[in-house]
C-alpha cells in the first residue's frame, strides 16, 4: 500500500464518475478527494499537498488541459492520470506530451487505474525526495561565504587551486584552505559529489 | 457732137448740126444704132423719115414699118391732134415750139399700149427743108421706180409711226435749218408747225439734264470719230412727260462743199423701257418669289434648255444661275446613268403620252458631282395658242429626307427584327379593353414560350392566357398603367397551349396619342419558368439537404450519446469493481454496500435514459413512408457523396437499373443509410493507394425485393471482425463511433428490408440493402 500521505484528487464534472471513481480508489487503499470541476480543485489545492491528480480531460469551462498548463504555470509538477472518453485520443496524447504520466479511456478496468495511480504516486514521492535533497543542498550553499562559494564554482569546473588562486587573486594556501572549508560545510565526501549538489542546486 | 463716141448720154437738147452731115456720116450711123435712147427723124409734115434701132426697141415697130408714115402713130389718140397742131403753127408762122427741154409724154407702143416717155425735139435745116429729130426714152422703168420709192418713204413713215423711230438731219454743229421727221417731232412732243430745233437746242432743252453729258459725248465722239454713235437718253416733252430714246446719229461731210451735217434716228424706247421695267419688276417679284419658297424651281424648254432657275436651284446644283440658264437640264444636271432615261421621259411627256409626270422623284448632278434626290411638281408651260412650250418644275431637295426615311425603314427593320428575334418574349396589346385587350403582335420568343403560333396568339386577349388567380392582380397593373405610370413590372402566371404553367416577368409599358388616349401596350414578358421551378426545386432540395444534414448531425449526435453511455457505464463499472474489492477485503458493510448498489441501479437507467433518447431521436427522423424509386434517392444524395469521393480520390460509378419498381420506404433515412455505407466505403477505401473506386448499384433482386448495393474496393473486413460488424459500437476506424452501421441496419429492417456485407471478389466490401418494393398503385 501506498504512503498514507497521499492524496489522490479526483477532478470529474460527471457526480457519478468522481464518486464511483473515489469509492474504487478507497478500495484501493488511497485517500480520494474529489471535485467537480477545475475551478473547485484549485481552491483546495496547496502546492505542498502530496498525492497526484486524476483528471477528466473534457469538462465544461475549464477543462483538463487547462488545468495541466495552469498546474504547470504556477510550478506545481504534480502528477496527473487523464481520464479520456472515446475519440479523445488526440487531446490524450497532448496531455501526456505536456507532462501528464498516462491517460486512461473510460471504459478501464480497476487494475488499470490502481496501477497508474501508483506510478504516479511513486512519482511523486520521488518528486518529492528531490525536491527535499535540493532543498537541504541549498540550505548548506547558504552557509558558504562569499569567497567559498567563488572558489566553489572554479572547483566544480575542474580547475587546479593554482589556477584558482591566480584567477582570484590570493595564494594557493588560501585556496586550499576555502575548498577544505566548502567540502566540509557542503557535507560532500568527494570532489563528484559536491559536483553533483551543485547541479542539484542550479537545476531549475 | 464733135466728140463722136462719148459715152456721155446724150442729152435731149436742140441741135444745130446739118442732117446730112448728121445723117451722113457712118460714125453717126453707129451712135444712132448703139444708143439705147429711140431717135425718129420725121419732116415738116409729120412723115417719119428715120427710125433708129432703140426706137424700134422701145416702141416695137421695125422701121421699115413706120417710114412714111405720120408720127402720129406713136402717139395716143389725144395727143396727136394737139402734135399735128404744133406742125401746122410752125409751118404757119414758123415759130418753132419745140421742146428743148426734156418733157414727158405719153406715147404709144405697137398694139396701142401708151407708155410714158421722155421726149426731146430739135429742129434740123436740110437743104432749106426742116426736118424735126425726137430724141425719146422710155420712162416706164423710172415712173415704177419712182413709185416704188413713194411707196417706200410712205412705208417708212408708217415704219417710223410704227416703230416710233424718228429721224432728224440737219447741219452740224450748226446753226442751220433742221429737219425733224414727224414721227420724230410727235416722240418729242413738238408741235407739227413749228420749226424743229437744232441739235444744240433739241440737247439743250429737252434731254434730261442727267442724260446731257452723255448724249454730247456721243455726239462729239461721233464728229470727231467719223463714225455712227449710239446714245440712250431721256427727254423731257413740253408737256412734262419723259421719254426714253435711243439715238443713232452720224455726222457726214459733203466731199464738194466741205459742210458737215449731222442725221440721225431716234427710237422711242419708252414703252419697251416700261414694259421692261415692269417685266424687271414683275420678275423681280417673281424671282424674289421663287428665291423665298424652300424649293429649288427650275423652267425648260422643249428642247430641256434651262430658261428660269431660282435661287435655291442655283445653290442646289451649285451653279450661278447665269452659267445655268441655256444649258441642257438633262445633260448638265443628271447624273450619266439616269440622264438618257429623265430626258426619254421628258420628250414623252411633252408629247402627252405620260399620265403621272407631274410628280417625279429622281436624282439631279450637282456641279462638285454629288447626286441629290430631288421631287418634282411639273407643269406644263403653254403660250397663248396652247401649245407647249416647256415645263416647269418645282423641285423640294429630299436627300435627307430620302435618307432618313431609308434610315428610319432600316431601323424599323432593325427594331422589327429586335422585336421577332428577341430572346425576351414581346408582344404589343390593344390598350382599349385593358386585360380583355388582344394581342396585336407577338414575337417568336413570346409564342415559343407559350407554345402557341403567332396566329393562334392573335386572337387571344391578356385574359385569355392569364391564370384565374393573376388576372386581377394584371388588370390592377393595366389600371395603373393607364392612370399615369410610365411602366408596370410584375410576376404572373400564364398557360400554355399544353395546359402547363409558364411563370413570366412582365414589363409592360404604354403608348399613348397626341392626346394621351392609350393606344397600344408594349409588353416584354421574361420567361421565369426555368427560374421558378428552379427555385422550386431549389427549395425542395433544400429541404431535402437538411434532411440530409440530418445525417451529420446524427454522427455527432452519436458521438455525444456515446460519450453520455460511457459515463454511466464507467461509473457502473468502478462501483461494482469497487464493491468487489471491498467485499473482499471485507471493508463495506451490507448498508453501504446496498447503497452503493442503489448508485449503480441509477447509472444503468442513465445509460438507459440514453439508449432511449437515441431511439427517440432516430424515431424523429421518421416522417412518412411512401413509395420511391431507389434511382431518385441515390441521385438526390449523389452531390454529397461526389464531394466526399472527389475529396478522397475516389471514382464514382453509377450502374443503376432503369424501371425499378419502387420500394415503401421514408425516403430521407434510407438516403441516411446510404450516404452511411458511402462514407464509410470511401473511408475504408484511405489506406489503398489505388483504384479507389465507389459503386453503387441498383437492380432487380426478384419480384418482389429492389437490391442496392455500395461497394468500395477497400481492404475488406478482416473474416474474425465480419461477426460484430453491425454491433453498436463496433468500430475499425480511430475515430469511428461504431453505431453507423447498427443503426443503418435497425432503419433497413424497419422498413422490412436487410442490410448484408459480403467480400468483393478482389478486394474490398459490398454492403447490400434489400427492400421491399412497394405495392403496385391503381
Amino acid at each position: 500500500m501506498a504512503s498514507t500521505d497521499a492524496t489522490v484528487f479526483i477532478v470529474d464534472d460527471d457526480e457519478a464518475v468522481r464518486d464511483s471513481l473515489g469509492l474504487l480508489l478507497r478500495s484501493g487503499g488511497y485517500r480520494a478527494r474529489c471535485y467537480g470541476s477545475a475551478q473547485e480543485f484549485l481552491k483546495a489545492f496547496d502546492v505542498r499537498d502530496q498525492g497526484c491528480l486524476v483528471l477528466d480531460i473534457r469538462m465544461p469551462g475549464m477543462t483538463g488541459l487547462d488545468l495541466q498548463k495552469h498546474l504547470e504555470e504556477i510550478g506545481c509538477n504534480i502528477p496527473i492520470i487523464f481520464i479520456t472518453g472515446h475519440g479523445d485520443i488526440p487531446m490524450a496524447v497532448e496531455a501526456v506530451r505536456m507532462g501528464a504520466i498516462d491517460f486512461l479511456q473510460k471504459p478501464f478496468s480497476d487494475e488499470e487505474l490502481m496501477s497508474r495511480i501508483a506510478d504516479a504516486l511513486d512519482v511523486a514521492a520521488r518528486q518529492r525526495e528531490g525536491e527535499l535533497e535540493r532543498m537541504d543542498i541549498l540550505d548548506r550553499v547558504e552557509t558558504l561565504t562569499a569567497r567559498e562559494k567563488e572558489v566553489m564554482g572554479q572547483v566544480v569546473q575542474g580547475k587546479a587551486n593554482k589556477v584558482i588562486a591566480a584567477d582570484l587573486g590570493v595564494s594557493q594556501r588560501t585556496v586550499e584552505i576555502h575548498r577544505a572549508r566548502v567540502m566540509e560545510k557542503m557535507q560532500a565526501n568527494s570532489l563528484a559529489h559536491l559536483v553533483r549538489m551543485v547541479m542539484v542546486a542550479e537545476a531549475e | 457732137m464733135s466728140t463722136p463716141g462719148t459715152k456721155s448720154r446724150p442729152r435731149a437738147a436742140a441741135s444745130s448740126a446739118t442732117l446730112p452731115q448728121a445723117f451722113a456720116g457712118s460714125q453717126l450711123a453707129t451712135l444712132l444704132n448703139a444708143t439705147p435712147d429711140g431717135i425718129v427723124l420725121i419732116d415738116a409734115q409729120g412723115i417719119i423719115q428715120n427710125f433708129n434701132p432703140g426706137a424700134e426697141k422701145i416702141f416695137g415697130y421695125a422701121a421699115a414699118e413706120v417710114i412714111g408714115r405720120n408720127i402720129s402713130l406713136l402717139m395716143p389718140e389725144p395727143h396727136r391732134e394737139s402734135h399735128d397742131g404744133y406742125l401746122q403753127r410752125y409751118s404757119d408762122t414758123g415759130e418753132a415750139r419745140m421742146m428743148r427741154a426734156p418733157r414727158e409724154v405719153e406715147a404709144q407702143r405697137k398694139g396701142g399700149k401708151s407708155f410714158p416717155a421722155e421726149v426731146s425735139v430739135g429742129e434740123v435745116l436740110t437743104d432749106g427743108a426742116p426736118y424735126f429729130i425726137g430724141i425719146v426714152r422710155d420712162m416706164t422703168e423710172r415712173r415704177a421706180a419712182e413709185e416704188r420709192l413713194r411707196k417706200v418713204e410712205a412705208n417708212l413713215l408708217a415704219a417710223q409711226t410704227l416703230a416710233h423711230v424718228g429721224s432728224f438731219e440737219g447741219p452740224w454743229p450748226g446753226p442751220g435749218e433742221f429737219f425733224w421727221s414727224e414721227e420724230l417731232l410727235r416722240i418729242a412732243g413738238l408741235p407739227a408747225d413749228d420749226a424743229p430745233p437744232s441739235m444744240e437746242h433739241f440737247v439743250q432743252a429737252y434731254v434730261h439734264p442727267e442724260d446731257r453729258g452723255a448724249v454730247r459725248v456721243s455726239l462729239e465722239r461721233a464728229a470727231r470719230e467719223g463714225r455712227s454713235g449710239q446714245v440712250e437718253h431721256r427727254i423731257i416733252r413740253p408737256d412734262g412727260q419723259r421719254r426714253h430714246l435711243q439715238t443713232i446719229h452720224q455726222v457726214v461731210t459733203d466731199a464738194r462743199s466741205g459742210e458737215r451735217r449731222i442725221q440721225g434716228t431716234s427710237l422711242d424706247l419708252t414703252q419697251r423701257r416700261e414694259a421692261e421695267e415692269a417685266l424687271r419688276r414683275e420678275r423681280d417679284r417673281a424671282q424674289r418669289y421663287l428665291d423665298l419658297v424652300n424649293v429649288l424651281i427650275i423652267a425648260v424648254d422643249r428642247d430641256g434648255r434651262i430658261t428660269l432657275v431660282n435661287r435655291e436651284g442655283c445653290e442646289l446644283l451649285g451653279y450661278p444661275e447665269d452659267e445655268l440658264v441655256g444649258k441642257d437640264f438633262f445633260a448638265a444636271c443628271q447624273p450619266p446613268g439616269t440622264a438618257g432615261r429623265a430626258r426619254i421621259l421628258f420628250e414623252e411627256a411633252l408629247k402627252g403620252r405620260i399620265d403621272e409626270f407631274s410628280l417625279i422623284e429622281g436624282p439631279v448632278l450637282t456641279r462638285s458631282g454629288r447626286t441629290r434626290r430631288v421631287r418634282w411638281r411639273n407643269q406644263f408651260l403653254r403660250d397663248d395658242s396652247g401649245a407647249v412650250t416647256g415645263v416647269l418644275s418645282a423641285g423640294e431637295d429630299v436627300t435627307e429626307q430620302r435618307e432618313t426615311e431609308a434610315q428610319l425603314r432600316q431601323a424599323e427593320e432593325e427594331l422589327r427584327l429586335i422585336f421577332r428575334r428577341a430572346p425576351v418574349g414581346m408582344a404589343t396589346l390593344s390598350a382599349a379593353h385593358g386585360v380583355d385587350g388582344h394581342f396585336l403582335s407577338t414575337n417568336q420568343a413570346m409564342c415559343s414560350m407559350l407554345g402557341y403560333t403567332e396566329t393562334e396568339l392573335l386572337g387571344k386577349s391578356m385574359r385569355d392566357l392569364t391564370h384565374p388567380d393573376d388576372v386581377g392582380d394584371v388588370a390592377e397593373q393595366l389600371d395603373s398603367l393607364f392612370s399615369g405610370s410610365e411602366s408596370v413590372k410584375h410576376e404572373t402566371r400564364y398557360f400554355r397551349k399544353d395546359g402547363r404553367i409558364a411563370h413570366a416577368l412582365v414589363h409592360h409599358s404604354l403608348v399613348a396619342d397626341s392626346r394621351g388616349r392609350p393606344l397600344i401596350i408594349i409588353s416584354q414578358i421574361l420567361d421565369r419558368t426555368d427560374v421558378v421551378e428552379a427555385e422550386m426545386e431549389a427549395r425542395q432540395q433544400r429541404a431535402r439537404l437538411a434532411h440530409v444534414a440530418r445525417l451529420g448531425t446524427l454522427g455527432e449526435m452519436a458521438a455525444g450519446i456515446a460519450h453520455e453511455l460511457n459515463q454511466p457505464l464507467a461509473a457502473i463499472a468502478n462501483y461494482t469493481r469497487a464493491c468487489q474489492r471491498l467485499l473482499s477485503m471485507g471493508e463495506i458493510d451490507p448498508e453501504e454496500l446496498s447503497d452503493v448498489m442503489g448508485r449503480v441501479t441509477g447509472q444503468a437507467r442513465r445509460a438507459g435514459d440514453v439508449i432511449h433518447r437515441l431511439r427517440n431521436f432516430v424515431r424523429r427522423q421518421t416522417t412518412e413512408r411512401r413509395p420511391h424509386r431507389v434511382n431518385d434517392l441515390v441521385e438526390e444524395i449523389l452531390p454529397l457523396v461526389e464531394l466526399d469521393a472527389r475529396s478522397h480520390e475516389v471514382e464514382l460509378v453509377l450502374e443503376l437499373s432503369e424501371d425499378l419498381p419502387r420500394v415503401q420506404c421514408d425516403g430521407i433515412q434510407l438516403q441516411q443509410v446510404l450516404l452511411n455505407l458511402t462514407r464509410n466505403a470511401v473511408e475504408a477505401m484511405n489506406p489503398v493507394e489505388s483504384s479507389k473506386r465507389l459503386t453503387i448499384v441498383s437492380r432487380l433482386h426478384d419480384a418482389e425485393s429492389v437490391e442496392v448495393r455500395v461497394e468500395d474496393t477497400g481492404e475488406g473486413v478482416p473474416d474474425d471482425l465480419v461477426e460484430q460488424l453491425f454491433e453498436p459500437f463496433f468500430t475499425t476506424k480511430p475515430e469511428g463511433m461504431g453505431l453507423g452501421l447498427s443503426l443503418s441496419r435497425s432503419i433497413v429492417e424497419a422498413h422490412g428490408g436487410t442490410l448484408r456485407y459480403d467480400s468483393r471478389p478482389g478486394g474490398g466490401s459490398v454492403f447490400s440493402i434489400l427492400l421491399p418494393t412497394a405495392p403496385e398503385e391503381e
